[in-house]
């Protein structure tokens, strides 16, 4: 049944249309018409299919992350110092299938006999492990040749933890160890970058092509009959806003949520507060991003033409995702980075994450945000209220501005 | 230019002009209440450009709109029920939650604003589809919709721009008779529309415009009988072959049994005396026009004027 997919959950109850003497009701203020247009927004939005599955995609996606690397840091750890040719854990041993029966010599039984998921049988040569191996008593044997390298004699199959028991690794020295490794501080800047250039253009595109299909299908002359331009802009930003900041903070939860289930440590053991100043600047650069949008796309009548218009928005989510993959890596060119509204919802949080960062840091940086995004979000509306009830060819920036 | 009653809605010296090209020049006219107020005109001739600037969707060069006497702001229009030119609705929307949508943008509660959205939209036989996506309806009832997000806050002025093209025989007499209701209550409509019969028979006042100015504006009977000018009918049952050849006149139209010509008036005259003469007339007087012909001698004219300047 295709019917009633956007229609209400209910239907309505009907009410006598009015008689008599006309009594019109008061006017709504521009605060309440903006919550009437932000609900109806963020409502919609949050009904639509393509939200909810991109919504369950991305949550999946970060949970599925967090068990790879669940798994990649609880391998052998290759920065903590070691003495002596080190060998691989013994918690490899599977346990629920019972301990492994091994037929071990002299020499290789020492190696062997702190491991509780073995169960040893003294050798004395070759010969009997052979048979012994061969009749089924034991599963394997262990033995140390005369050059000192181990042989390991299996029916079948080698058990791969035997294998890695009787694995040597090298010994590492590090003379300046980072306070994490590169690999994870790579991936903690790739999650910021990722995170903010997927919402920014995914939420700031919705709002783009919301606000051209008002216009494309000329509902927007009625709304405007009602009410001021700015009023329609302001609930549109805000609804989708709401929207774009809960599923943020969603993503939030489920990182934090992730860390302490996976038991994952180094940096994604340490997300949350990052994490939290990470919604913070996505807050305000998203308003100012959506407000772009909406500001750009209302120059379009088509949504052909929307890509084209919202060109210079787009280059403001896109350029800070190159610099922070060129210059986040470096600590100068982040601390530079974290200052600069574009690029601060990115660089920042990530060095709250790998550098010692004062507090004022973000504080500072928020506020530069904010006062930008209070004189960007004031162009857009300008541009959004000179644009929006012109029809025909795209307009140029400079024509939306002087309003000619 | 006067209307039947003291005009609710009055535009003065209204104009507009796009990059040097007048749409509507000086447009002066009134829309009073309790009475349909049609508004014809040609394509181009400044209908829509006048019913969005009495909206304050577009921003007039010079003059000024006012309603009972004090000028038109937004905080007024706003309560006007608007049907623009160019339709538009959510389409992936059903027509119940953004007609309810829409009255609650005029300041209307939300359980009321959905209880008179569905019930406006049974009132136009569009119960059935009322929660289906607005993209998923026929045109007609897509107009239908649209005629109900004009409505559903229940406004005292209604500007309406061609609320029945697209619509079948029996939604027209729904949607009259949805304006009779507004107009017996004391509502001010103007609306405009191609079909000039239809202006003709639910009207009682008629704008007209061409080139951007207004031609006619007031009581559509007065309009007519003005334009009949020196036209005159005459019915009897006898032969009337006679009539062309009788001095000053000029035959129009002549069927079986009637004749319509001008004349002057003492031609005119004389050829009723000679008719009587002859034996029995049924009817003689002023042959009034009907609105198309007046428009089409309207348009005509001002396409003259347009060649001799």
């Amino acid at each position: 049944m295709k019917r009633n997919k956007q229609g209400p959950r209910r239907p309505f109850t009907p009410v006598p249309l009015p008689k008599g003497r006309f009594d019109p009701p008061n006017a709504p203020t521009s605060r309440q018409l903006i919550a009437i247009v932000a609900k109806r927004e963020a409502g919609s939005l949050l009904r639509s299919k393509a939200f909810r599955i991109s919504t369950t995609v991305i949550i999946a996606l970060v949970l599925v992350a967090f068990v790879v690397v669940g798994v990649m840091s609880s391998s052998p750890s290759s920065n903590e110092p070691t003495s002596g040719p080190a060998h691989g854990p013994a918690g490899l041993f599977s346990s629920d299938s019972g301990p492994l029966e091994v037929a071990a010599d002299d020499a290789t039984a020492l190696l062997l006999a702190d491991n509780p998921n073995v169960e040893l049988t003294p050798v004395a040569d070759e010969q009997e492990a052979r048979s012994l191996v061969a009749d089924g008593t034991v599963a394997a044997a262990a033995l140390t040749k005369a050059d000192g390298h181990y042989l390991l004699i299996a029916d079948t199959t080698a058990p791969e933890a035997l294998v890695v028991a009787l694995s040597t690794f090298p010994e590492v020295v590090l003379l300046t160890p980072d306070s994490y490794d590169e690999l994870q501080s790579y991936l903690a800047l790739v999650l910021f970058a990722v995170l903010f250039v997927v919402a920014a253009s995914l939420f700031g595109n919705l709002i783009a092509q919301r606000s051209v299909v008002e216009k494309q299908t000329r509902i927007v002359e009625i709304l405007l009959a009602g009410m001021p331009a700015r009023a329609l802009l302001a609930g549109k930003v805000l609804g989708i806003t709401a929207v774009a900041v809960g599923q943020t903070a969603l993503l939030t939860a489920t990182v934090f949520f992730g860390s302490r289930v996976s038991g994952v440590t180094g940096v994604f053991g340490d997300l949350t507060l990052p994490m939290l100043w990470y919604i913070a600047f996505f807050t305000l650069g998203f308003l100012l991003l959506a407000a772009m949008y909406a500001g750009t796309a209302s120059m379009a009548s088509r949504m052909e033409d929307v890509s084209a218009a919202v060109m210079p928005v787009v280059l403001l989510i896109v350029l800070p995702y190159i610099f922070a993959f060129s210059f986040g890596l470096q600590p100068t060119g982040r601390a530079i980075m974290s200052f600069i509204p574009f690029t601060a919802p990115i660089a920042m949080p990530f060095r709250v994450l790998v550098d010692s960062v004062a507090l004022w840091e973000p504080l500072v940086s928020l506020g530069i945000l904010a006062v930008c995004a209070i004189g960007l979000i004031a162009l857009a509306a300008r541009i959004y209220e000179r644009s929006i009830l012109r029809t025909g060819a795209r307009l140029k920036l400079l024509q939306a501005l002087k309003g000619k | 230019m006067t209307s039947s009653v003291a005009d609710a809605l009055v535009v003065e010296g209204v104009t507009k002009a796009y990059s040097g090209r007048i749409a509507v020049d000086q447009v002066s006219f009134g829309v009073p209440r309790g009475v349909l107020t049609g508004f014809v005109g040609g394509n181009g001739a400044g209908k829509t450009t006048t019913m969005r600037i009495i909206m304050g969707v577009l921003a007039q060069d010079a003059g000024r709109v006012f309603l009972d006497g004090e000028p038109v702001t937004r905080a007024v229009s706003s309560r006007f029920g608007y049907m623009p030119e160019e339709r538009g609705l959510y389409p992936k929307d059903s027509a119940a939650s953004q007609v309810a949508y829409l009255a609650q943008l005029h300041g209307v509660d939300k359980a009321q604003a959905e209880g008179r959205a569905i019930s406006l939209l049974d009132r136009l036989g569009l119960k059935k589809r009322a929660y289906d996506p607005v993209e998923t309806l026929s045109l007609g009832n897509q107009q239908r919709a649209q005629i109900a997000a004009a409505l559903v806050h229940d406004p005292d002025v209604l500007i309406l721009d061609e609320p029945f093209s697209g619509l079948d025989p029996l939604a027209v007499e729904n949607v009259t008779a949805l304006l009779a209701e507004y107009t017996a209550r004391g509502a001010a409509i103007l609306f405009s529309s191609h079909q000039l019969d239809l202006v003709e028979r639910i009207t009682e006042d008629v704008v007209i415009i061409a080139e951007g100015q207004i031609r006619a504006a007031g009581r559509r009977d007065d309009i007519l009988a003005t334009r009949a000018g020196s036209r005159f009918r005459l019915a009897a049952p006898g032969d009337l072959t006679w009539v062309p050849s009788a001095p000053g006149v000029a035959p129009t139209a002549v069927e079986p049994g009637v004749i319509e010509f001008s004349a002057n008036d003492d031609a005119a005259q004389q050829v009723l005396r000679l008719a009587l003469d002859r034996g029995h007339v049924t009817s003689f007087g002023p042959a009034v026009p009907t609105l198309a012909e007046v428009f089409k001698d309207i348009v005509r004219d001002s396409a003259e004027e347009e060649d001799a300047r």
